[in-house]
């Protein structure tokens, strides 16, 4: 049965032990009395020990009963009416509401500051509540439409009051609204019922209908619901309300590559582009933007801000970005941890959830790449004309700073033998390059896979040697990658240009300069490739054909970034380019942190976490007050989650991001809405409350009164606190000590007379 | 010396002389004291001499008294502090209690009965009884057989702490003592009556059969007739009782419903063999028991009298 307060009952439940305690507790040891009449003693307890035991006993009973009525009154169970003798169904209406608690509904209609959307929605959703009445046997449930849809009334209550406190406890989210979901629950709900009750039943669906509450560009399933249903709905609001939104913080680096170095303190900040919406484009607008790191713990301990920007909406412009440059603490910085950056803006809008971003950044001491490829490197003291693809890679990586007189150190790169790689070694890699493919024995294939799988990078370079074509399928199998490379080699009859594909997010650090440094770049030989999957993206391209592809295979999370050209002066003269240094170390540090996977996911949407994750618990909620929930269902409240597992091991930190496409506040049209509902319900049995918004609890001359439940409860208790009374001045020892006065008086006054 | 005490303190006029109704034949005169019934006052001597000499009767029968005090374990208990009741100036008694018992009270009466019936020459004697007797002192008179009587009763083991508990009997006890009394006699029985009804029926008859007289004092404390306790303890028996956890107050009704019920039907029994009661708890003066027991020998003697 369920409760709407079951916490409380299970406290008035518990309270039972107290009268049971007190039994025990009154027969505590006491000095024994010796006495002289102890014959009478004896009888007296004989003729009065059934009596007394019995009494008692019952006033036992009749006090845990108190306490578990009035546990019951508190506890307020939802109960169908079919309990007290009215048949399930029979002859009452059922109300299913489904309120609208999106984030657009915590827009404020009409004038910044007003009543958000939701106030009125949940007085509306009362209001209709409102004429329904226990004494006919309605009964209510009640559906919230948030994705994920939640039911804090699941099954048709005549509890009414009982519905009610629910309305008025419902809280907005952050996500968008899933109407199809709440309708198909509603139906199911309905399915429950006896088919005589399902005539009698109606759905009113509470919402704005503001476009960031429901996508009604796709058309809804439909839900083949029993004949004799109802649907009512709420109009549309009339006007958009004015709302900006954050929607994007794109660190330029996903993995923050600190070394524990002081001379390296010129490198704890990051750049942060923040990208902004608005609805209202009618004046230039600033907005401030303030940047907080928060870690694993909690908010930064260095301060409350730590870097602003201003975002400036020109006239007519619904958007704006703006690059900051945000400090990292270093305390917050330790290998393998994460780091949340939460933007946030203060518009003065109608939407306040979505004022805020967050982005997730991992941060690691050192990246270890390892060099497929055999043989020593040189000491890069020699002709470079001479190098091999493996000198070059390394010297890309791990370039020596002349300035410091010393090799940067925040990337090591270590040369493996493609054939017999030790195992542990490929396993403590972020990156594997590499450049002798032809060369890879099986198990190194493998082991490839096995990085890919745990969201390493593997960077793939063609042979710069004629080898057999058959080391592209084997790789590209081993793999799990959908490329098709050609059979053989291409020398192209001059020197092409390279031009740039989608650089976003791999080479974002390096975009501005990118053209500048790509120009002098040409290819002269390429290995192509024939197939491409199509959620792959080319970085580079030399005319239509692809030069660098990244992607994902399709059963892990890392990532593969494939070259059909090989690091040799015989290929192209990339590697003896200033794009070659930046290139290769951006897609390792870039690439790494994006093959470990997203760590961010929107409001009521799939999550991000891992599936061994069992709880959330809320690191940084801004403007909420979040609850530590289940890891198995989506967040609905944006903000930077802790995720662990079932041994309270924490797994990182993620990034719940308010659903912006959520926040549009531009009312649909009622035709538009008709459409849709009719879609998914049917047109026969729709119909607009236009008048429930305005009118008051009781207009109709009924009101929701107590329900059987509480009536009963109530008079139970009642019976019951007057059975104790009496009771308890039956066995009263000061009732029985006053009616028997000793006999000493009446030996005196015999004696008397 | 209690008991000389209040005997004395009778005689001195405080309460009725338990001297009246003497016997018919006069013997001689003695001066009046304050308290003397004034018919008895030699009217034609004080006209004669101006002062007032009352006449002294010699009694034409002896009527001895025994004096049967009940030792049972439950005339070991009371609730009235021993300082009070003593009149001795003691906190305890000389066995170390600190309350004055229904033996004690018993005691004193017992003691005050033997004095006036020595001194009016009578013989005195003492069975002191529990489940048995446990001790008897033969009937004898003159100045010297109180100071026996009374050492008995003080000393008495029965009443020591740490004694044997012992039930009331009072039939096996009657059987005992009226196998070796040959003369008519007042048996004295000072008891709390504690016993079955029908062994209390038995011994009445027993002793009207043998043709003595019986006054029975019953002495209870003043607690046991009103039961006043009011918390729930573990109530222990005197005699062998179990052990018995109760709330008093849940019970007093009853107890005391039986206790009157036990009283009444010990009255009636003893009523019907016309035989005197008389209740006594502890709390209260002896002396009206004492002038009670006086009238009652009197009357005994006057209808001895008259045949």
């Amino acid at each position: 049965m369920p409760l709407l307060n079951p916490a409380l009952f299970a406290a008035g439940l518990a309270s039972v032990i107290v009268p049971i305690l007190v039994h025990f507790l009154l027969r505590r040891r006491r000095r024994p009395v010796a006495f002289g009449a102890m014959r009478f003693v004896l009888e007296a307890y004989r003729n009065q020990r059934r009596k007394t035991k019995f009494e008692q006993l019952v006033l036992l009973l009749v006090r845990c009963l108190v306490l578990v009525v009035a546990a019951f009154a508190v506890g307020r169970p939802l109960a169908r009416s079919g309990l007290f003798g009215t048949a399930p169904g029979a002859g009452g209406n059922t109300l299913i509401l489904i309120v609208d608690n999106s984030l657009t509904t915590t827009a404020t209609a009409g004038a910044v500051g007003g009543d958000p959307d939701i106030a009125a929605l949940k007085d509306s959703a009362q209001r209709l509540l409102g004429q329904l009445s226990t004494s006919r046997g309605d009964r209510a449930a009640l559906l919230t439409a948030a994705a994920p849809i939640d039911a804090p009334v699941p099954t048709p209550a005549s509890d009414l009051p009982g519905v009610m406190d629910a309305i008025r406890r419902i809280t907005p989210a952050d996500s968008s609204a899933d109407f199809a979901a709440a309708l198909a629950r509603a139906k199911e709900i309905i399915s429950t019922m006896p088919e005589a009750a399902q005539s009698r039943c109606t759905i009113a669906l509470c919402t704005a209908w503001r476009l960031g509450s429901a996508d009604l560009s796709k058309p809804g399933v439909p839900l083949s619901l029993p004949a004799g249903i109802r649907v009512v709905m709420l109009p549309p609001v009339e006007a958009a309300a004015p709302n900006v939104s954050i929607t994007s913080v794109e660190p330029l680096r996903a993995t923050l590559v600190m070394p524990d170095d002081p001379r390296a303190a010129d490198r704890t900040t990051i750049l942060v582009n923040v990208v902004a919406e608005r609805t209202d484009t009618a004046a230039s607008l600033t907005l401030p933007v303030r940047i907080a790191p928060v870690t694993a713990g909690s908010v930064s301990s260095s301060g409350t801000v730590q870097a602003t920007g201003s975002l400036v909406f020109a006239p007519g412009s619904a958007r704006a970005s703006v690059m900051i440059s945000a400090p990292v603490p270093a305390e917050a910085v330790r290998a393998g941890s994460n780091l949340a950056l939460v933007a946030s803006i203060d518009p003065n809008d109608s939407i306040a959830g979505d004022n805020f971003s967050v982005a997730i950044v991992a941060s690691r001491v050192q990246l270890r790449a390892g060099i497929f490829a055999q043989g020593r490197l040189a000491d890069a003291e020699g002709a470079i004309d001479r190098f091999s693809p493996a000198e070059w890679i390394s010297l890309a990586l791990s370039p020596e700073n002349s300035a410091l007189d010393r090799k940067l150190t925040e990337i090591e790169a270590v040369t493996l033998d493609p054939v017999s790689a030790p195992a542990p070694e490929v396993a403590g890699l972020d990156a594997a390059f590499v450049v002798a493919p032809h060369l890879l024995s099986e198990r190194t294939i493998k082991e490839l896979a096995g990085m890919l799988r745990a969201g390493k990078l593997v960077v793939v370079f063609p042979p710069s040697q004629p080898v057999s074509p058959a080391w592209a399928d084997t790789l590209a199998q081993g793999l799990n990658i959908g490329l098709g490379v050609r059979r053989e080699p291409l020398t192209l009859d001059r020197p092409q240009p390279l031009s740039i594909g989608q650089p976003r997010p791999l080479l974002q650090p390096i975009i501005g300069e990118l053209p500048g440094l790509l120009a002098p770049v040409t290819l002269t030989r390429t290995w192509p490739l024939e197939s491409v999957p199509q959620d792959w993206i080319s970085l580079l391209r030399s005319g239509d054909q692809p030069v660098v592809v990244s992607g994902r295979p399709p059963d892990s999370k890392g990532l593969v970034i494939w070259w059909t050209v090989a690091p040799d002066l015989m290929w192209t003269n990339l590697p003896a380019m200033p794009l070659f240094v930046p290139f290769v170390q951006e897609i390792l540090r870039q690439g790494v942190g994006s093959s470990a996977g997203s760590t961010e996911s929107v409001a009521g949407l799939i999550p991000a976490w891992p599936t061994s994750a069992s709880q959330l618990r809320p690191v940084d909620i801004p403007g909420r007050v979040a609850r530590p929930q289940s890891a198995t269902e989506p967040a609905r409240t944006a903000g930077v989650w802790r995720a662990i597992d079932s041994s309270s091991k924490t797994l990182g930190l993620f990034a719940v991001l308010p659903n912006t496409a959520a926040s549009a506040t531009e009312p649909a049209d009622r035709a538009r809405v008709s459409a849709w509902m009719s879609g998914v319900v049917g047109s026969g049995r729709l119909a607009w409350i236009d008048d429930a918004r305005s009118s008051s609890a009781g207009e109709d001359g009924t009101s929701t009164q107590r329900t059987p439940w509480d009536l009963w409860l109530l008079a139970g208790l009642a019976a019951f606190l007057v059975i104790e009374s009496i009771v308890a001045r039956r066995v009263s020892p000061w009732a029985a000590s006053a009616q028997a006065p000793g006999l000493s008086q009446s030996s005196r006054t015999e004696a008397a007379a | 010396m209690r008991a000389k005490m209040i005997v004395e303190g009778l005689s001195s006029g405080q309460h009725r002389s338990p001297f009246q109704g003497f016997s018919v034949e006069f013997a001689q005169h003695r001066p009046y004291v304050a308290g003397d019934d004034t018919r008895h006052i030699d009217w034609k001597v004080f006209g004669r001499t101006d002062r007032l000499q009352v006449k002294l009767y010699q009694q034409e029968t002896n009527l001895d008294l025994l004096v049967l005090v009940d030792s049972s374990g439950s005339m070991n208990y009371g609730s009235r502090p021993f300082a009070e009741a003593s009149g001795t100036g003691r906190e305890v008694s000389l066995d170390g209690r600190m309350n004055w018992t229904k033996f004690d009270h018993a005691t004193a009466l017992a003691a005050a009965l033997s004095y006036i019936t020595l001194r009016q020459g009578d013989r005195v004697g003492l069975v002191v009884f529990a489940d048995e007797v446990r001790m008897t002192i033969r009937r004898s008179s003159g100045k010297t057989a109180w100071r026996p009587i009374v050492s008995a009763l003080a000393t008495h083991p029965d009443q020591t702490p740490g004694g044997d508990p012992r039930p009331t009997d009072l039939g096996r006890a009657v059987d005992q003592i009226l196998a070796g009394v040959t003369n008519r006699c007042i048996l004295a029985v000072l008891t709390d009556l504690f016993t079955d009804t029908d062994k209390i029926r038995d011994a009445l008859a027993r002793v009207r059969h043998a043709g003595h007289d019986l006054i029975l004092f019953q002495i209870l404390d003043r607690s046991e007739l009103d039961f006043p306790f009011a918390e729930p303890a573990p109530f222990q028996g005197m005699e062998g009782e179990p052990e018995l956890r109760v709330d008093p107050r849940m019970i007093r009704e009853g107890y005391l419903e039986a206790l009157e019920k036990h009283m009444d039907e010990c009255k009636r029994l003893l009523r019907g063999f016309n035989f005197d009661h008389h209740l006594i708890h502890t709390h209260e003066w002896l002396g009206p028991s004492l002038a009670a027991f006086v009238a009652r020998r009197n009357a005994l003697l006057k209808r001895a009298k008259s045949g």
